[in-house]
C-alpha cells in the first residue's frame, strides 16, 4: 500500500521541478497580533484577483512563492481582526519579506465576526476540530474552566462520566491521543485524579484537535492529536490578568523586551480554606489536598531568519489523607515539560523548526495502614530531538518533512512493607521519519500522500504508516473529502476511568507488538447559508494487537513481562454531524454523533459455558449511540453575555446482572464470598444522560485598573442526577442495587481582572 | 439541504434501530464448592443451584440433594486413568460427605464426579493438589506488635506444575473480641455499619494473593516472609496460616475480586468468574498449607 503512497510523493516532486525553474517572485513572512505581537496560526493570505495565496502555519508564517513579477493587492485577513490590504510590486526573483500586523477589531453588538478563509480551511481539513481559547473560558464549567471539557463538547468526542476529564475519541481510550504542548508530549495532562485538565486557559493560544486520519507529521497513536500550542507573550507592552474562582485562582502576566517576549501564568487550587472548615465538623478531610500549575515562554528573536524560544510547564497534585490515626494515604503526581524551539528560515521557499523536548511524568502514591508501608515510584523521562522542513516550491505544492527521535525512560518500583515486589526499568529509542505533500492538482482536488517510518527499540519494532488525504471541491460551498491512515502506538496507559491518579504507562517490548490500526474517513463540509457551516463525517477504524494490563492479575510479581498484559483487537465506526453558525449576535453549534465501540480480548466477554473459546466482542463502556451537544453564546448587551450548553447521551452501557450465589467455605477466610452470573458484558443501557450548563457573564472596570468580568455558573440547571453506574448491596438479601450518581446542581462564581 | 437531512435521519433510524447485541435472559447453572488440602482428609462437597439476581438467597433452597458424588485420584494428571475413588453421601441440603477417609496427597491430580440422576447431566472438574510445605526453622512465640523486627517465618521450598507458587496468607484470631483489635482495625469497626459481621469477618483475615516471587529466597530454595502489621487484626494469640493455591482456586479468587471493582475495568463492566468446571460452575479447587501460632503483644504491656 505505502508504495501508492510513496508514488504520488514522487509524482508531486517531479511536477513541482518543472515550474520552480521559471524566473518568478514570492512573497513570506510572519503574520502577528498588533496588540500583542503574537503571531497569528492559519492567517490567511492571498493577492486579489489571482488564485495565488497561502496560510500561515503553526508558528505563524506564510510564503507565497511563483509569482510572476508584476502589482499586486496583497490581502490578508483572520478571525477577529480587521482585514489587511497593500499593494505591491514584485520584480524577477525578488523575494520579498513582508511581516504583517494584524489589528484586532473592537467589540461591538452588531459587527460581524471576521473569519479567514485559510482559517476555515484549516478547522474544514477531514478530522479536524479547532477549539477557540475564548470560548474555553466563556462556556460553563464545573468550577474551572478547561480545554479538556470544552473539547469533549464536539461531535466524535466523549466524556467517561462528569468527574473525568478524559478525552474517548471516536472509540479510542485516552492513551490512544497524543497530547502536544508546544510540540511536546504530555502523559497525564490532569488534575484532581482527572477531574481537570492541566492546562491553564489562560496561558493557551491554540488548541488543535485532529480526531482521526491525521497526516503524516504526526503519530504515536492510534486515535488522534490534541495539539495545544502556548502565548508567546505579549510583545508590545505588559499586559496580564488575574481570576478568582471557587476552586482555583489564576494569575499571568507577560510583556516585551529588546529582543522578543515573554509569558508566565501560574494557577492554584484554593480548596485550603473550605476543608479546614470542613475538618471543624466533619471527619475524614484530607489534611493536604492541592494542585499548581506553571506554563512559562520567553522568545528570542535573533533576527529576521531566527527565532528561538524557551517554554516549561510544571504541574503537580498532592493529597495526604489521614483517614485512621493509624492510616495515611498521599500521593504526589504531575509532569514537567520543556521545550526550546527554533525556528528558521533558509529561504522564501524554505523554513524549518527544531525543537529539542523533555518531558517527565511523575506519580508517587504512599499508603502507610497499621504500620504496613506501600509505595509506588513511577516516572518517565522522555527526551526527544524533533525537526520539521516545510517547501513550498509553487502554489502548487507544500512539502513536508521532518524526523522524531528521543529516548524513553520507564520505570516503576513497587515497594510493599519495605520490600521491592515489582520493578522494572525500560530504556527506549524511537525514532520516526515522514514526508508529505499538500498538492493541490487543481482548482478542485487536493491530494495529501504522505508516509511515516516509525522505529522502536525495544523489540526492533519498524513500522511503516501510509496516509492520504483527498479532496474535492465542486463547488466554492462543499468540499468533499477523504482520509486513510496507518497508524501505530508503542505505550499503553494502565488506569482506571473513575481515578487517574495512579496511571502507569508501559511500552510494547519483544513479545509485546505495537497496537496498530487502519482509519478510513469520508466527509462533506459544507456552507448551507452564509455564516453557517454544516459538515458531516462517517469514520471506520479498526484496532489490532492492543496491549493493555491483565485485569485478572492480582499480583504481577515474578511473571514475564508479556504475561501481565492481554492482547486484543477493537474497531469502531460512526457519524459526525455538526452544524454551526459563526456569526452575528448569536454564535453557537449543534453537534450530533452516532458511535459505535467494540473490543474483544480473549476468555472475556465469553459464554459461561465455553470461556476458552468464546470471547466476544463487546462495547465499552464508554460507547454512547447517540450523543448531542449544544453551544450557544448569546450578546444579550455590550455588557452581559449568555453561554449555555446541553448534552444529551444514550446512557452508557454496564453489564447486568442476571444470577447470583454464595462461596462459603474459602479456608482462608470466614466472608462468604458473593459471585455474579452475568450475560453479555455491557450488553444494557444506565438511563439516558442529560444536563444543561448556563453562564452569565458581565463585562466591567475594576477601578481604573483593568477591565473585569464576572462569571456566573450554573452547572446542571435542572438537577438531572445522572447515574454513573450500580453499586451492589450484599448486606440485603434480595441484593439491593443502588445507581451512583454523578454531578448534582452546581453553582459557580469567577472573578477576572486584566490589565 | 432537506434530501441530506432525510436521508440522514434515515439513516440513523436504521442504524439505531438494529441491536445484534441484545441483553441475556437469566439461566440456572449448577454451582460446586470444595477444596483439597494437601494431607488433610477429603473435604466436603457443596453443590447447588444459582438464584436470579433480584431473588431472594438461601442456600438450602438452593440446594441439590439428590447427586452422586465421586471424588477420583488420577493416575497423572488429568486426562489419565482413575486410579481409585471415593463415594460421597448426603449430608445436609446441598452437601455432601466422604463415605470414607482418605488424605489428599500433594502434588497428586484429583477429579470430581458428579452426576444428577433425574436429568443425567455430568458435573466434572480436575485439580492438582499443590505440594506441601512447612514453616521452618524458629518463629517466635510472641512478638510486640508493630515491633522494628517484623514477624518472620521460612517456608520450605515447595512447586506447583508450570508456574511460580501463588499464596495467600491468613491470620485466625483465636481470641476475636473488639476489645482485643489492633487500633487501626479498630476504627474500621467503630464505623461499621455491621461491626458483629464485620468482626467475624476480620477474626480470619487473609492477604489476598501473593506471587512468591515477592520473598526472599535462600541458598536451600526456601523462602523467608516477613508478615506485614496490617495482617494482624487482633492482639493476643494468632495463628497464621500460609496456604499455596492450585489453579482453580487462583482463576476464581482473581476473577471474583474483579466482579465488583477495583481493577482497571470500567465501573459496572462485570465479566463472569474463571471456572474450571465442565458442566457448572464454581471452584473445584486444592491448596497446600501449614500453620503457626503467635502471641501478639500490645505495644508497652
Amino acid at each position: 500500500m505505502y508504495r501508492i503512497f510513496l508514488t504520488l510523493l514522487a509524482i508531486g516532486i517531479w511536477s513541482s521541478v518543472g515550474v520552480s525553474a521559471q524566473q518568478v517572485a514570492s512573497i513570506s513572512g510572519y503574520v502577528t497580533d498588533s496588540e500583542t505581537g503574537e503571531t497569528l496560526i492559519s492567517a490567511n493570505m492571498g493577492l486579489q484577483g489571482t488564485r495565488l495565496g497561502a496560510s500561515t502555519n503553526t508558528l505563524g508564517y506564510y510564503t507565497i512563492p511563483n509569482i510572476q513579477p508584476g502589482t499586486y493587492t496583497l490581502v490578508a485577513s483572520y478571525i477577529g481582526y480587521k482585514s489587511y490590504s497593500r499593494e505591491i510590486t514584485l520584480g524577477a526573483d525578488e523575494n520579498l519579506r513582508l511581516d504583517i500586523n494584524l489589528i484586532p477589531e473592537s467589540i461591538e453588538l452588531e459587527e460581524i465576526e471576521v473569519r479567514s478563509q485559510a482559517e476555515l480551511e484549516e478547522q474544514k481539513n477531514i478530522g479536524t476540530a479547532q477549539v477557540d481559547t475564548e470560548l474555553i473560558k466563556e462556556l460553563p464549567s464545573v468550577f474551572e474552566a478547561d480545554v479538556f471539557r470544552s473539547v469533549q463538547l464536539l461531535p466524535g468526542v466523549k466524556a467517561a462520566s462528569d468527574f473525568s476529564s478524559g478525552l474517548y475519541i471516536r472509540g479510542g481510550s485516552p492513551d490512544q491521543t497524543l497530547i502536544l504542548l508546544d510540540r511536546t508530549t504530555v502523559y497525564n495532562p490532569s488534575h484532581f485524579f482527572g477531574f481537570f485538565s492541566t492546562f491553564n486557559p489562560d496561558a493557551i493560544k491554540d488548541v488543535r484537535l485532529y480526531k482521526g486520519g491525521y497526516p503524516a507529521e504526526y503519530g504515536g497513536r492510534l486515535g488522534s492529536v490534541l495539539s495545544i500550542y502556548n502565548k508567546d507573550g505579549n510583545r508590545k507592552e505588559m499586559a496580564g490578568s488575574a481570576t478568582v474562582g471557587l476552586l482555583a485562582s489564576r494569575a499571568s502576566i507577560e510583556g516585551p523586551y529588546k529582543k522578543g517576549s515573554w509569558m508566565l501564568a501560574v494557577r492554584r487550587s484554593t480548596l485550603e480554606p473550605l476543608l479546614a472548615g470542613l475538618r471543624q465538623s466533619v471527619d475524614n478531610i484530607p489534611s493536604k489536598f492541592y494542585f499548581y500549575d506553571v506554563n512559562g515562554k520567553i522568545n528570542f528573536d535573533a533576527n529576521a531568519n531566527n527565532k528561538f524560544s524557551l517554554a516549561f510547564y510544571a504541574g503537580q497534585d498532592r493529597v495526604s489523607f489521614p483517614f485512621t490515626d493509624d492510616a495515611v494515604f498521599e500521593l504526589d503526581y504531575g509532569n514537567q515539560t520543556l521545550s526550546s524551539n527554533w525556528t528558521h528560515i533558509f529561504s522564501e521557499k524554505l523554513f524549518s523548526n527544531t525543537v529539542i523536548t523533555g518531558s517527565r511524568y511523575f506519580n508517587y502514591p504512599n499508603f502507610d495502614l497499621a504500620g504496613t508501608p506501600f509505595k509506588r515510584e513511577n516516572n518517565i523521562y522522555d527526551f526527544s530531538l524533533k525537526s520539521d522542513l516545510e517547501y513550498l516550491p509553487n502554489n502548487d505544492h507544500r512539502f513536508k518533512m521532518g524526523f522524531w527521535a528521543g529516548i524513553f525512560t520507564f520505570r516503576l518500583n513497587d515497594i510493599f512493607d519495605e520490600r521491592t515486589t515489582f520493578q522494572s526499568r525500560i530504556q527506549n529509542q524511537y525514532a520516526s521519519f515522514y514526508v508529505q505533500d499538500e498538492w493541490r492538482a487543481s482548482e478542485r482536488w487536493i491530494l495529501t500522500p504522505g508516509v511515516r517510518f516509525n522505529y522502536f527499540s525495544d523489540g526492533e519494532y519498524i513500522r511503516t504508516e501510509p496516509r492520504m488525504a483527498i479532496e474535492f471541491r465542486p463547488t466554492d460551498r462543499i468540499r468533499l473529502q477523504g482520509a486513510y491512515g496507518r497508524y501505530n502506538q508503542f505505550i499503553t496507559l494502565i488506569s482506571n476511568e473513575a481515578f487517574s491518579g495512579f496511571d502507569v504507562w508501559l511500552t510494547s517490548a519483544e513479545g509485546v507488538s505495537p497496537a496498530y490500526g487502519d482509519q478510513f474517513v469520508l466527509g462533506a463540509k459544507t456552507i448551507p447559508f452564509e455564516d453557517y457551516g454544516l459538515d458531516i463525517e462517517f469514520y471506520y477504524r479498526s484496532m489490532n494487537d492492543l496491549f493493555e494490563l491483565d485485569p485478572f492479575l492480582p499480583d504481577v510479581g515474578g511473571l514475564p513481562y508479556q504475561d501481565v498484559f492481554r492482547f486484543g483487537e477493537g474497531y469502531a465506526y460512526g457519524t459526525e454531524v455538526f452544524f454551526e453558525k459563526r456569526a452575528g449576535r448569536f454564535t453557537g453549534f449543534l453537534g450530533y454523533t452516532l458511535a459505535f465501540t467494540w473490543r474483544k480480548f480473549p476468555g472475556f466477554n465469553a459464554e459461561i459455558s465455553n470461556q476458552e473459546q468464546t470471547a466476544r466482542f463487546y462495547p465499552t463502556k464508554y460507547d454512547r449511540r447517540h450523543d448531542i451537544n449544544a453551544v450557544g453564546n448569546y450578546q444579550l448587551s455590550d455588557r452581559w453575555k449568555f453561554t449555555a450548553s446541553f448534552n444529551f447521551a444514550t446512557g452508557q452501557s454496564y453489564t447486568k446482572v442476571l444470577g447470583r450465589y454464595v462461596q462459603y467455605d474459602l479456608p482462608w477466610t470466614n466472608e462468604d464470598r458473593n459471585a455474579f452470573t452475568v450475560g453479555k458484558v455491557n450488553a444494557s443501557r444506565l438511563p439516558n444522560y442529560h444536563r444543561l450548563d448556563i453562564s452569565f457573564s458581565r463585562m466591567g472596570r475594576f477601578f481604573d485598573l483593568g477591565d473585569s468580568e464576572l462569571q456566573l455558573q450554573l452547572i446542571n440547571v435542572y438537577s438531572r442526577r445522572n447515574t454513573w453506574f450500580y453499586n451492589f448491596d450484599f448486606n440485603e438479601n434480595p441484593i439491593d442495587v443502588n445507581a451512583v450518581n454523578m454531578l448534582p446542581i452546581l453553582p459557580s462564581i469567577s472573578y477576572t481582572v486584566n490589565f | 439541504m432537506k434530501h441530506f437531512l432525510f436521508i440522514l435521519l434515515a439513516f440513523v433510524l436504521l442504524v439505531s434501530a438494529c441491536d445484534p447485541y441484545a441483553q441475556d435472559e437469566y439461566e440456572e447453572y449448577y454451582v460446586v464448592e470444595s477444596y483439597l488440602v494437601a494431607n488433610a482428609l477429603l473435604p466436603e462437597v457443596r453443590l447447588s443451584t444459582t438464584v436470579p439476581a433480584d431473588a431472594f438467597y438461601d442456600f438450602e433452597e438452593a440446594a441439590v440433594n439428590d447427586a452422586n458424588i465421586e471424588i477420583q485420584l488420577l493416575e497423572s494428571g488429568a486426562e489419565s486413568s482413575v486410579e481409585q475413588s471415593w463415594s460421597y453421601r448426603y449430608d445436609a441440603p446441598g452437601i455432601y460427605v466422604p463415605e470414607v477417609d482418605h488424605n489428599v496427597i500433594p502434588g497428586r491430580t484429583y477429579k470430581l464426579d458428579i452426576t444428577l440422576p433425574a436429568t443425567s447431566e455430568k458435573i466434572t472438574s480436575t485439580t492438582t493438589v499443590p505440594e506441601a510445605f512447612q514453616i521452618i526453622g524458629a518463629v517466635p512465640d510472641s512478638i510486640f506488635y508493630q515491633a522494628t523486627d517484623q514477624l518472620e517465618f521460612t517456608l520450605s521450598a515447595s512447586s506447583y506444575p508450570g508456574r511460580q507458587n501463588i499464596y495467600v496468607f491468613n491470620a485466625v484470631s483465636l481470641r476475636p473480641f473488639s476489645a482485643n483489635l489492633t487500633p487501626f482495625y479498630s476504627e474500621l469497626i467503630a464505623e461499621s455499619d455491621e461491626p458483629e459481621q464485620d468482626l467475624e469477618e476480620l477474626a480470619n483475615n487473609s492477604s489476598g494473593i501473593i506471587n512468591e516471587s515477592g520473598f526472599e529466597f535462600n541458598p536451600d530454595g526456601s523462602a523467608t516472609v516477613q508478615y506485614p502489621w496490617i495482617g494482624i487484626a487482633f492482639f493476643e494469640d494468632n495463628l497464621i496460616v500460609a496456604n499455596t493455591i492450585d489453579d482453580n482456586v487462583y482463576d476464581f479468587i482473581r476473577s471474583q475480586e474483579t466482579q465488583l471493582g477495583g481493577s482497571t475495568l470500567s465501573p459496572g463492566e462485570i465479566q463472569n468468574i474463571i471456572y474450571n468446571i465442565e458442566g457448572g460452575i464454581g471452584v473445584f479447587g486444592a491448596l497446600a498449607s501449614d500453620t503457626v501460632q503467635v502471641y501478639i503483644k500490645r505495644p508497652g504491656s
